[in-house]
């Protein structure tokens, strides 16, 4: 059981630090699947610098980190001058591009892929920090004038266009960061499994994280720490005969949720609600707190 | 507009109870599918009796033996792992037919393994291997990868589809291959053919280049080819989802190929063969496929293109001993009338080799000596005696869990295989 957990566990930051990779471009309309192969770079780069070159952990995830960022940085002054379906299917097939060269190039295992990478003690609690830390930074740049100008992309171009904001700059920062986390999420995940193929990282993933991303609510930061402990407990907790439906349920809910509330579990109007909501609660306590006689 | 929203709510209602009943009856019909009753004669020993320790010094614990299986049982290659499941059953309630394994019964706990998400796969294992002594599965090779580190790390005998020693070498001595070496089985099946084909001179290998033991084994067989004065020309395809072989074909003929050597799954191979003739070229006797052509496709799709063609195994499909008959009997009335998959096969002789190292070592299912007794099995299947199969013995070698038995080069005549040659699991 205690296998399962921490197994759990370090999926499920692994999966947070993806959702929050996706939902950054999407906050700026951009459907960017830039982490996906920057996932595969950082996987690979980190096992091979720790597995075949022999480094410590700390030092694979800066290289690992740098190298994946930069190939995410200069595939995103491209994509920053594109919209929509051309960003979408063009960083959709780069996927795809990444993965034949992983699968060709001997250096890194080609398609027998890399076992027995080395055990990262303390991984759980390195997964965490980063997370919190990520999750710090996407706060940070929701609340910020960089997220209002997200916002102003997302509904409108010319919008924004018209209120000053630089998309091409804005849209490779965003689409940077979101590689950078991409990153960390394939160098925890080859910490975590230990072995890693190219196949690791091609569709089936990219499915599973939109399905939850949709789920969960995809114009918040909040929504992915729903829907990725739900959606990913079913595969590991629940009954096999019920789990190997993992894909069903997840489509039927995506269908559901597209249906009945389309901007997903966790929308910003809910949580609007509910900051006005503790806000006025905690206005009606103050007076009572200010005068002791009552 | 109310009244639409009203429907749409109504619709989505309708979608979760629908889901919601889906998810009760998936529950209640966990059962895989029912083997048949078992065969009243007790089950093959192919191979001398084991030697048990005596049940007084070490009595059972358990109430149940419980062997996990993992295969796929949803996603692209689920026909694969649907017969594994099934024949491990068979073999399960064979043993139980038969008294159990020292007295006791045997239960099968069933996994969805996954392919092609092998988080899945992790997943599994973690669930799959507390408590257990053995693991059964999985049979293909990125789900082997992703439990590989699980496995090592609890130091328990995993009996699974990496068949290449250097894939069992990163797993040793866990890693027990469910079948014979690959690329020795493609070298030496290939060799044979190239006997009964001496005119042969420009050989054609389809194969899947995302598969790292096809391609390695494609690496081996195209050496062997060049001592015999043999060319090969690779033509790659991307994927157990590719169905349509007109440009790998095309390579074929471009490269001007009189011999034609198919690495791929049933369907494919099927496939390949039906465009080779539709495009004026003849298969027949120089058309060779591998174990892993020897699924329901071969003889459906590819009914008329593969008359007299041949095809190296693993298991021998032809034996005549009664239990294998049998066998197939069973498994034809379960699966449409199909010939056992090696994956069946492999599924149902892993769960003889867990009886027989039960019953040897005196294993007592106690939990407290859990650790101690994975590793008399890990010990016991490494370096294993004659084991019984179903339709042969086989054992595994201590260089690293490796296969070691015959492999066999059959004919497809009127839609059926009849033997052609015992080959002997020696390096060619």
């Amino acid at each position: 059981m205690l296998v399962s957990i921490q197994l759990y566990l370090e999926i499920l930051g692994i999966y947070i630090l993806l959702l929050w990779a996706m939902y950054l471009p999407f906050r700026g309309g951009q459907l960017y699947n830039g982490p996906f192969y920057c996932m595969a770079i950082g996987a690979y780069t980190a096992a091979y610098t720790t597995k075949i070159l022999g480094y410590p952990h700390g030092v694979a995830i800066i290289i690992a980190l740098i190298l994946a960022t930069l190939i995410g940085f200069l595939t995103s002054l491209a994509f920053s001058r594109t919209t929509g379906i051309v960003t979408a299917t063009a960083s959709m097939a780069l996927i795809f591009i990444v993965v034949a060269i992983i699968n060709n190039f001997d250096l890194i295992g080609a398609s027998r892929g890399i076992w027995g990478i080395p055990k990262f003690h303390g991984l759980l609690p390195t997964i965490y920090i980063v997370v919190i830390l990520m999750g710090i930074i996407v706060f940070r740049i929701e609340n910020s004038r960089f997220g209002r100008a997200l916002e102003a992309m997302r509904t409108d171009l010319d919008l924004a266009n018209t209120l000053g904001v630089n998309m091409p700059h804005l849209s490779t920062f965003v689409m940077t960061l979101a590689s950078a986390m991409g990153a960390l999420a394939g160098v925890f995940y080859a910490f975590t499994v230990q072995s890693i193929l190219a196949q690791n990282f091609s569709f089936s993933l990219l499915l599973t994280i939109m399905a939850m991303l949709f789920i969960g609510g995809r114009y918040t930061m909040w929504g992915v720490l729903v829907s990725a402990p739900v959606l990913w407990a079913i595969q590991l907790w629940f009954p096999a005969s019920i789990a190997k439906f993992t894909n069903i349920f997840y489509g039927a809910l995506l269908v559901i949720i597209l249906v009945i509330r389309p901007e997903g579990i966790i929308s910003r109007e809910m949580l609007q609600r509910l900051t006005a909501r503790i806000k006025s609660r905690s206005r009606r306590i103050k007076p009572f707190a200010a005068s002791p006689q009552n | 507009m109310k009244k639409s929203i009203k429907v749409t709510k109504l619709i989505s209602l309708v979608l979760l109870v629908s889901l919601l009943i889906t998810v009760i009856m998936a529950g209640c019909s966990s059962k895989p599918a029912t083997p048949p009753a078992p065969a009243t004669t007790p089950p093959p020993s192919t191979a001398p009796a084991p030697q048990p320790a005596t049940p007084a010094a070490n009595p059972v614990a358990v109430k149940e033996w419980v062997l996990p299986t993992l295969a796929v049982q949803t996603g692209p290659i689920a026909f694969a792992g649907l017969p594994f499941h099934w024949a491990s059953d068979y073999a399960a309630a064979e043993i139980n037919a038969a008294g159990g394994i020292r007295g006791v019964p045997l239960k099968l706990t069933h996994f969805d393994s996954g392919f092609p998400d092998t988080t899945k796969s992790a997943a599994v294992a973690s669930k799959a291997i507390p408590g257990a002594l053995l693991i059964n599965g999985p049979m293909i090779y990125p789900e082997v990868a992703a439990m590989s580190q699980l496995i090592i790390d609890a130091k328990i005998a995993n009996i699974n589809a990496a068949d290449d020693p250097m894939f069992l070498d990163q797993m040793k001595p866990y890693g027990i291959a469910q079948l014979q070496s690959y690329p020795k089985g493609a070298t030496i099946g290939g060799l044979k053919w190239l006997e009964l084909n001496p005119n042969m001179k420009n050989v054609a290998i389809f194969y899947d280049a995302t598969q790292p033991e096809l391609v390695e084994s494609v690496k081996v067989v195209t050496a062997a080819f060049a001592k015999k004065n043999v060319k090969v020309t690779p033509c790659e395809t991307v994927g157990a989802d590719q169905f349509d072989f007109a440009a790998t074909v095309l390579k074929a003929i471009q490269g001007q190929c009189d011999g034609f050597y198919s690495f791929l799954l049933d369907f494919q191979s099927a496939g390949v063969a039906k465009e080779l003739v539709n495009r004026g070229k003849k298969t027949g006797p120089n058309y060779l496929m591998v174990y892993a052509s020897n699924g329901p496709a071969l003889f459906t799709t590819g009914k008329g293109f593969v008359e007299d063609s041949y095809l190296w195994d693993d298991f021998n499909v032809a034996a005549t001993n009664p239990e294998w008959k049998k066998f197939l009997e069973d498994y034809a009335k379960q699966f449409q009338g199909q010939v056992p998959t090696e994956s069946a096969i492999s599924g149902y002789d892993a769960v003889y080799a867990f009886k027989v190292a039960i019953e040897t070592l005196g294993i007592t299912g106690d939990p407290a000596k859990l650790a101690a007794e994975r590793k008399m099995i890990v010990d016991f299947l490494y370096n294993s005696p004659e084991l019984p199969g179903i339709e042969k013995t086989y054992k595994y070698k201590n260089v690293n869990g490796e296969k070691i038995a015959p492999y066999y080069l059959v004919q497809i005549k009127n839609n059926a295989f009849v033997n052609v040659a015992t080959m002997p699991n020696v390096k060619p």
